[in-house]
């Protein structure tokens, strides 16, 4: 039996060299790469710009709710309110002051600052 | 069909599709490589953008700082229109009618803005509330969009007007703070130059220059929003019951100068500045020049004290009220006979301060009036403050300086008089007062910080003591300000009523009626004064001014929570019975 030559063994066609091959898929990677970082960047720079709109309408918010709220809690706003209930309030006289003193106190009073605190409590008369 | 055939055809229709491509390319290439400038520079301006990016004015609190804000910008939009696109669609009156209902406007007015087929842009309506404008947007009306916009918005309206002043349209501080400190609110528009694609949409990546907006500096105030809501609540109610043609008020910080609040009627609605005239825009805490009247009486003896031309219990006749000097009468609205010099204030005696103006002379009268502050700005860094009139000692004649001593013949604003008090109760310190406390930049960097400081020295402690004293006694019983006491609490301080000038001479009907004082008196934190302009029928500091000094005195130290002093004059013999008979004048 003859014996079969493996080394005459030939591929039918073009066979492309391996380095240029190598040159090909680098270059293709590079290629497929650079659209996959341009499409990247795109997509990232939609996002921003999204949330560069974003951000902005939700300062404009932030600075409308402020400005309802400070318009809501405005003195004469609050008294309106409060009056609308029926209620008034005013501030305390001197005599209606309590001061409390406690250990407690004195360190809370030191961190702050050296004026003396004082509890705002309304003593009816049957109590004095 | 044969292989020959099918060759030809194969071949015919790839050398189309080749010469197909070659005229692509070679048009191509014509455009991206020739030399056609006037092409690249059309293309390259359609897609080019330069933008100005909106910037946020920056906001104004007080002294609580942000949670109080006093004026700040607030988003909203503008309702534009493109007529010419209403035109071709023919919706004129569809639209109108709409936009008319939804706004509240005219729909003639309407019709008329945006039936213009030539017109691209048209404003329908500016700085609508972003809610109103999400309900128009979502009716998709043809040819009307939005545009973004901001107002600057003042919550409290018609509270601090003349302190905070306002913007105009084109977002330029016209009065108040916002004109004085204009260039720290404006911040600093940003920029930006980009590309767009073919649906106008930036494109992020050719973003070129981009300078982000620097967001004006925000500005806290001296002012506490609750005092000032009393004070307005208090020349509110003067405004009702005297019916004057003016009233306001100031509370300052004895101490430091520091203005708590300060209050002007007329008054205007801060969000609706334009439908406000000229008299209603006028601080007239500031701008308005008036004779004082006796208030300035305390500051003539406080500088005969401080000289030692008179004691507190040297006499003084007051020539049963009619007295005449240089060729002149000078009258006392009560007749007495001799009074100390502590008794004539009490009782406002206008002859006793003339004789005792007469024993400083005329040069060293101006010169304390000058060091007390009359006749030059306080340098509270307000727009729109007057000087006041003080003439040269030159310019005086034989009269003058009997005149002045009572209050006539120069002119103050009222926060002169307040600070000249103030620095009695400030042991003769005179502080300058000021109103703007901080300014700090958007990233949380203080620009300026106001520090309390002292304009001058008109007067030694143990001066401003005496006088203290003499001011304490003018609301005791027989005083001409005890309407201005406030419970617990003993207050300091002087009557002023003058008449109006008129015709080169005096009215007898229009006064200005002013009480000035400081509380508690032995140890002053606040000070205050109440002017009235010719209120009616009352007319006199003590029955008209006075009592609403107490007001807001009394609301002013129970929010403060300050205590009544513990050493009260009252508790204390100060006149130490030294009547001084041998120096009766």
């Amino acid at each position: 039996m003859a014996r079969r030559n493996r080394k005459k063994q030939r591929v039918n066609g073009f066979l492309m060299p391996a380095p240029v091959a190598s040159v090909v898929v680098m270059l293709s990677v590079l290629a497929l790469a650079y659209i996959w970082l341009g499409t990247r960047c795109e997509s990232v720079g939609k996002a921003i710009k999204v949330l560069e709109s974003e951000q902005v309408i939700l300062k404009q918010e932030l600075s409308n709710q402020r400005g309802k709220w400070a318009e809501m809690k405005s003195p004469r706003n609050l008294e309106r309110a409060l009056a609308k209930h029926g209620i008034r309030m005013t501030l305390p006289k001197g005599q209606q002051l309590v001061e409390i003193r406690g250990k407690f106190y004195e360190g809370w009073r030191n961190t702050f600052d050296d004026s003396p605190k004082y509890a705002r409590l309304e003593r009816s008369r049957t109590h004095e | 069909m044969n292989d020959r055939s099918l060759i030809r055809r194969v071949v015919l229709s790839g050398a189309v599709l080749v010469l197909a491509l070659i005229g692509l390319g070679g048009r191509l290439a014509f455009l991206h490589l020739s030399g056609h400038a006037e092409v690249h520079a059309s293309v390259k301006k359609t897609r080019h953008i330069k933008r100005e990016l909106t910037v946020r004015r920056g906001n104004i609190c007080d002294r609580g700082g942000s949670n109080n804000l006093l004026a700040l910008d607030m988003a909203v939009k503008d309702v534009c229109a493109d007529p010419m696109k209403i035109v071709q669609e023919n919706k004129v009156v569809e639209v109108a009618s709409v936009l008319a209902e939804r706004l509240d406007l005219p729909t003639d007015t309407v019709a008329v803005k945006i039936s213009d087929p030539k017109r691209r842009f048209a404003y329908i309506r500016r700085y609508l509330p972003r809610e109103h404008a999400d309900e128009l947007a979502s009716l998709e009306l043809p040819g009307v969009f939005l545009e973004n916009s901001l107002i600057r918005f003042y919550p409290q309206q018609d509270m601090l007007c003349h302190v905070l002043g306002f913007v105009n349209r084109e977002g330029v501080g016209s009065a108040g703070i916002e004109q004085r400190l204009n260039r720290y609110l404006k911040g600093s528009p940003g920029y930006m130059e980009s590309e767009v694609n073919a649906l106008r949409q930036e494109v992020y990546l050719q973003r070129g220059r981009h300078i982000p907006a620097l967001p004006g500096a925000d500005v806290t105030l001296t002012i506490d929003q609750h005092i000032q809501f009393a004070v307005e609540n208090a020349v509110d109610e003067i405004m009702a019951e005297h019916s004057p043609k003016g009233a306001w008020a100031i509370v300052e910080k004895v101490k430091t100068g520091e203005i708590l609040a300060m209050a002007s009627r007329p008054s205007f609605n801060l969000n609706k500045f334009n439908k406000s005239d000229e008299n209603a825009r006028m601080n007239r805490c500031i701008g308005f020049v008036y004779e004082p009247g006796s208030t300035f009486k305390a500051i003539t003896i406080a500088a005969s004290l401080n000289e030692g031309t008179v004691t507190r219990d040297t006499v003084f006749n007051c020539e049963h009220g009619t007295w005449y000097y240089g060729g002149k009468r000078l009258r006392d609205f009560h007749a007495y006979g001799d009074l100390t010099v502590a008794d004539g204030l009490k009782k406002s005696s206008n002859i006793l301060a003339a004789k005792v103006a007469l024993t400083l002379g005329d040069k060293r009268l101006h010169e304390y009036l000058e060091s007390f502050g009359i006749g030059r700005k306080s340098g509270i860094g307000l727009p729109g403050e007057e000087y006041g009139i003080l003439h040269p000692v030159r310019r005086w004649s034989k009269i003058s300086s009997t005149r002045i001593a009572m209050g006539h013949g120069v002119a103050v604003t009222s926060l002169q008089v307040l600070n000249a008090l103030c620095a009695i109760a400030n042991n003769g310190v005179l502080m300058k007062p000021y109103i703007i406390e901080r300014i700090t930049g958007e990233d949380g960097t203080v620009l300026s910080q106001a520090h309390p400081e002292a304009l001058g020295r008109p007067i030694n402690s143990r001066t401003a003591a005496t006088m203290r004293h003499l001011l304490y006694r003018v609301t005791e019983a027989g005083g001409t300000g005890k309407r201005a006491r406030v419970p617990d609490f003993e207050v300091a301080g002087k009557t002023g009523t003058a008449e109006k000038p008129s015709n080169g001479g005096y009215s007898g009907t229009a006064h200005v009626a002013s009480f000035v004082g400081f509380l508690p008196a032995s140890n002053p934190e606040i000070g205050i004064i109440v002017v009235v302009d010719e209120p009616q029928p009352l007319h006199t500091g003590g029955r008209v001014a006075a009592p609403y000094f107490s007001k807001i005195a009394e609301q002013t130290v129970r929010y403060l929570g300050t205590q009544p002093s513990k050493t009260k004059f009252a508790d204390r013999n100060l006149s130490g019975g030294r009547v001084s008979l041998a120096s009766r004048y």
